[in-house]
């Protein structure tokens, strides 16, 4: 008896191997799954004859039994896995689309370029560990002019045609006066800039009644002009390029001395000379100079003692630069295909 | 100050190329404004004559000169200008040449006749704007060689000392290292003496503190010197007669204006300095009619005006054609009353502008003496011996002490007192004692500017060249950066609304009162300039709103409909004497959503500008605010408007645009705006973040479709569901808002997913049932609901 189950079951798995040829679809598997492991199936069929067997025999009838059905689920686990992967592959060449249409996500908003480029330029100060400080837009023409050394009827006011509003205040033409606000304030050692919106009568592609100044202030005992060239440098090179050349030159404000002009080589022409540098090969990019002894003198601060250095630039000469933008008014024409650039 | 360069040339004592002139004013903080070549530097304009004229062949208007430019043989150049003549000095340029309008000059043929390069006129060559001929040189000048350059210098308020060619070629030379000092002036006088023909007398010695007067006799009026005039045209001034020519011409030599009287108009021969009276009348040299202040000063003879102290002269006095015996004034006028009066008549002339910026008071005498010169040998006539000197100040030498230590301490510089020294004397200032640590300099009568120590500190630096100072970097002691609360919420404003696809707008911070004043906004806090740009410039803003729907209307009327816009900005009050200054923010709406090929954009409303509102108050720290109605609606929609408020405090407020206004501005799309004041409710922003532990049991869902009268509010029946849900309703959203069949007329269905959980054990069904039911007899009782 136990010939014919061995026979029987050394004839299975090959029959098995030949049926499952011509599988292809995860519905015929299962019929050959019944066909041979279920409750009618050949190898349970082969077990029912177990009975006729010799009580000695049996156990090895049954790891034989056993030994056939692990090959066989084997088997057919292989194959099941084979359909998949072939369903999944024929499915997946079915699955084509236009790749080329556009792309859904919502597009974030845009921050204005001058409040991107103010941004920048106060990153750079505060790595290099100097606060940031605000003023008043309406200043009384102390802090704009006189304690800035700048008394009523100097010559240097008319470089500053200045809104005034009713009542005897101004709109301040440049963000010095928080220098003053800040030095009655608190005592040195200061490193400030003072950003913020200043004005003048003035209107056309290249000056706009109101624009965006950020101010600079240093002052310790032992700062030079040595230091204001260091720290200037630092600055143009993080915010331009580490290349660019850069010349102080000397100029004239009435609350630094001495006093420069910053020009740094033309980022356009590369200090070839072009339109935008009107050939010069320079771009003025801020003034500066060491703080005025009077401007000292009229803060209480000691001038044997201290000594200190500021400087000023224009936000939106520095983004027209920085951009090749050649109108400043459309910065307030909030056009969105200006804004959406940037 | 604009010049020419082979005047400056005359003067400059070192031999230099123009790029090392151009350089040097720059480096030494002479700003070259701008330079027009001339052929000075491209060497391709040069001074020609011409030798013969000849009609041309084939053409009436034309003419073939033959000129001599210096070349081995004359050029041929065919010209269309008839004003010359044979033997004229003109501007030839060559081959290659740039002329400032943009030509390149080639040789060509013009109807058959070859023309080997082209005769200018003036504003060809960018010298004026003379285009009616052919610019005739002066006589002098030397044939072949190149033209000019015409050299404009930005000269800052302090240094009035370099108002004038020799004043910039002392600079210049001072930086080159080379002591300037302005050359002697001969003098031949008459036996005769001025005191016999003349009378001055100052009335107010603080604004003249010095009258010079020259007098001289006999006169020829008559054109200018084609040399003197080329000079002053270089400068930008227009020749008109011999006389005024020749002050002009000093005063652009010495930067020290100069006027010249007809002193046979003068009544007595007698000059009187003294201030107007209240509503005297004068008439200027212009034509103008001047009515005077009291604060004005006055040049007058006994019986009238006759000219206006350091601005312009007088119509009654100045030098016509028929006039000769002239009288020269040169003195030192108090900047602040010439300041005053010019800004007072809008009159700024060559004159007050260098008065204003100070002359030098000891060089009075010698620009005299100069003048008067010229005018000899350009008019004729004599001079009559001596200046009348009108002294009401004293002569005091200027000293100023250095410290050594001091320069290196400012300029980051180790400079010994022999290299200062070196710096310093060139620029005309004269050691008079020195040490180791201290060097004392007395300063020239010319340099006003200089009066402290810092000023000699500027000048030590400026003459050894900025960009020999070595940078360094300072130490600073480390700390914390502060930022205030408003600061900090501005940037967290800013980063949501860019999350949210809001593009940020800047606009001026005036506005319109007009604008204001239509969009309902009360005027009477408002800050008026004085003095606006233009008249929709003339308040500055209470609120964004105008300026913001300028920027919306901008945009609608270029075709863009779908925005969302945003502005933070200060916002100006007046409060009582005080001037409060507010950031605010402003945000708004219009169109549809961000649409795409696969699904069109649905159009924005006021749910969600909303949206906005809850989101930003939610980021920055504003939970479980209370919506209320816009009452008083103004610019908003009375129906589609309400704010948050918190306690007793708005948060935002926000809605439809009020339609009649949006009509008003033809605004093409209906806009939805929020407005947030910065300012107050930043310092009561709190973020406070506590973590809650992750649910350990499964929740329950249920759905709930209720039909209820249109008049019932969202928030109420919110408020009851959780009211009578309890602990255990951890979430509810409506997700339906359904009207029309078969919802019955004025009835709506609201349908809303609620979430249960209990922290402690998994709820059964029959709880979640038994809740549902508690919740559904409320709305039942309560608002008549029924379940769909």
């Amino acid at each position: 008896m136990l010939d014919i189950i061995v026979k029987n079951l050394e004839e299975l798995l090959p029959a098995l191997k030949a049926d499952l040829k011509d599988v292809h679809t995860t519905r015929d598997l299962e019929e050959i799954r019944v066909a041979y492991l279920g409750k009618k199936g050949k190898l349970t069929t082969i077990m029912k004859s177990f009975g006729s067997l010799d009580p000695e025999e049996r156990p090895k009838a049954g790891k034989m039994v056993n030994d056939a059905k692990d090959k066989a689920l084997e088997m057919l686990i292989r194959k099941e896995q084979d359909i998949n992967e072939k369903e999944i592959l024929l499915q997946i060449d079915n699955e084509a689309i236009d790749l080329t249409l556009p792309g859904t996500a919502t597009p974030p908003g845009r921050r204005h370029p001058i409040t991107q480029v103010l941004g920048e330029i106060e990153e750079i100060f505060v790595s290099m560990g100097f606060d940031v400080e605000e003023g008043p837009d309406i200043e009384d023409d102390y802090h704009n002019f006189e304690a800035l050394n700048t008394p009523p009827f100097h010559p240097a006011r008319d470089l500053h045609d200045t809104f005034y509003v009713e009542g005897g205040l101004l709109l301040r033409t440049q963000t010095s006066p928080v220098q003053i606000r800040v030095m009655e304030r608190k005592k040195p050692p200061l490193a400030i800039i003072a950003p913020g919106k200043v004005y003048r009568v003035d209107m056309d592609v290249s000056h706009s009644p109101m624009f965006t100044q950020v101010e600079g202030l240093m002052v310790d005992e032992k700062i030079s002009f040595g230091d204001l060239k260091g720290v200037v440098e630092v600055f143009i090179h993080q915010l331009f390029d580490k290349e660019a050349a850069i010349r102080f030159r000397p100029h004239y404000f009435p609350f630094t001395e001495p006093s420069a002009e910053v020009d740094l080589q033309c980022v356009f022409c590369r200090g070839s000379g072009c339109r935008v540098c009107k050939q010069t090969g320079w771009l003025e990019i801020m003034g500066c100079g060491m703080v005025h002894p009077a401007v000292f003198e009229n803060v209480g601060y000691d001038t044997n003692k201290y000594t200190g250095f500021a400087f000023g630039m224009g936000v939106e000469r520095i983004t027209m630069l920085k951009y090749g933008i050649n109108d400043i008014r459309l910065f307030y024409e909030n056009d969105l295909r200006f804004l959406k650039q940037f | 100050m604009r010049f020419s360069y082979r005047w400056l040339k005359e003067y400059l004592p070192v031999k230099k190329t123009i790029p090392e002139i151009l350089d040097g004013f720059t480096i030494s903080g002479m700003e070259v404004e701008s330079a027009v070549d001339l052929g000075a530097l491209s060497g391709r304009i040069v001074i020609g004559q011409i030798e013969k004229i000849t009609p041309h062949p084939q053409a009436e208007n034309l003419a073939n000169c033959l000129v001599n430019a210096g070349g081995e043989r004359p050029l041929n150049i065919v010209c269309g200008a008839r004003n010359m003549k044979e033997g004229d000095k003109v501007p030839v340029a060559l081959e290659g040449a740039q002329l400032s309008n943009g030509i390149t000059i080639k040789h060509t043929r013009i109807r058959g006749e070859v023309s080997e390069g082209m005769l200018c006129a003036g504003d060809e060559l960018g010298f004026n704007n003379d285009h009616s001929g052919i610019f005739i040189l002066p006589e002098e000048f030397p044939i072949g060689e190149p033209l000019d350059m015409l050299i404009d210098i930005s000269i800052t308020p302090n240094r009035g000392d370099c108002l004038s060619v020799t004043g910039l070629a002392r600079d210049l030379s001072a930086y080159f290292n080379k002591r300037f000092s302005q050359p002697a002036v001969r003098i031949l006088e008459t036996m005769d003496h001025i005191e016999n023909h003349l009378k001055v007398t100052v009335q107010n010695r603080e604004a003249c503190p010095r009258y010079g007067a020259r007098y001289i006799r006999g006169v020829r009026i008559g054109p200018s010197p084609g040399w003197l005039a080329y000079r002053l045209e270089s400068a930008g001034l227009r020749p008109l007669n011999n006389v005024i020519d020749a002050t002009n011409y000093v005063m652009l030599e010495y930067g020290h204006p100069i006027h010249a009287f007809d002193i046979d108009r003068i009544s007595n021969h007698h000059i009187i300095i003294r201030n107007a009276r209240k509503g005297e009348n004068l008439e200027m040299l212009d034509g103008t009619v001047l009515t005077l202040t009291e604060e004005d000063l006055l040049i007058a003879d006994p019986r009238e005006p006759i000219a206006l102290a350091g601005v312009m002269g007088g119509k009654n006095s100045g030098i016509t054609p028929s006039a000769i015996n002239v009288a020269l004034e040169c003195a030192y006028f108090d900047p602040l009353t010439i300041r005053k009066t010019r800004r007072r008549l809008g009159k700024q002339t060559e004159a007050s502008y260098r008065f204003e910026r100070n002359v030098d008071i000891e060089a009075i005498p010698r620009v005299l003496d100069r003048v008067a010169t010229l005018i000899q040998q350009i008019s004729g006539g004599e001079i009559v011996q001596g200046i009348l000197d009108v002294k009401n100040f004293k002569s005091a030498k200027k000293f100023i002490s250095l410290s050594i230590k001091n320069t290196n301490k400012c300029l980051g510089t180790n400079l010994g007192p022999r290299e200062i020294a070196d710096l310093l004397v060139p620029l005309n200032l004269e050691i008079s004692n020195s040490d180791t640590e201290n060097l004392l300099f007395c300063a020239p009568s010319f340099r006003n500017d200089l009066v402290r120590e810092i000023d000699l500190i500027e000048e030590a630096a400026r003459m050894y060249g900025y960009g020999k100072i070595k940078p360094t970097l300072p130490y600073l002691p480390s700390k914390p950066t502060t930022q205030t609360k408003i600061v900090m919420v501005e940037k967290q404003i800013r980063d949501i609304l860019q999350s949210l696809s809001y593009d940020e707008s800047i606009t001026y911070s005036f506005t319109s009162s007009d604008l204001t004043q239509a969009l309902g906004l009360p005027l009477e806090e408002s800050v008026k300039l004085t003095n606006p740009i233009s008249s929709d410039q003339d308040i500055m803003r209470a609120s964004l709103l105008p300026g913001f729907i300028q920027s919306v209307a901008h945009n609608l009327n270029r075709g863009m409909l779908n925005l969302r816009l945003y502005e933070i900005g200060k916002t100006f009050k007046r409060k009582k004497d005080d001037i409060q200054e507010e950031i605010r923010l402003i945000a708004g709406i219009c169109g549809e959503k961000s649409s795409s090929w696969k699904q069109k954009g649905e159009p924005v409303d006021f749910y969600d500008i909303k949206g906005l509102g809850e989101a930003l108050s939610e980021k920055i720290g504003f939970a479980g605010l209370l919506i209320e109605p816009l009452s008083g609606g103004n610019y908003y929609h009375p129906r589609r408007s309400a704010r948050f408020i918190k306690g007793e405090v708005e948060i935002c407020r926000f809605g439809e645009l009020h339609p009649l206004i949006a009509d008003c501005l033809e605004l093409k799309r209906r806009l939805y705006i929020m407005e947030m004041n910065v300012s107050q409710i930043a310092p009561l922003a709190r973020k406070t973040i506590a973590y809650q532990s992750i649910p350990k049991y499964p929740s329950i869902t249920r759905d709930l479709a209720l039909v209820l009268d249109d008049s019932v509010s969202a928030l109420e029946v919110e408020e009851l569901i959780r009211e009578s849900a309890g602990a255990e309703l951890e979430s509810l959203v409506l997700f339906d808002l359904y009207k029309g069949d078969p919802v019955p007329r004025r009835k709506k269905s609201l349908a809303y997913s609620l979430v249960f959980r209990a922290p402690d054990r998994t709820l059964t069904d029959e709880e979640a049932n038994e809740t549902m039911q508690k919740i559904f007899d409320q709305l039942k009782e309560r608002f008549n609901a029924t379940l769909r």
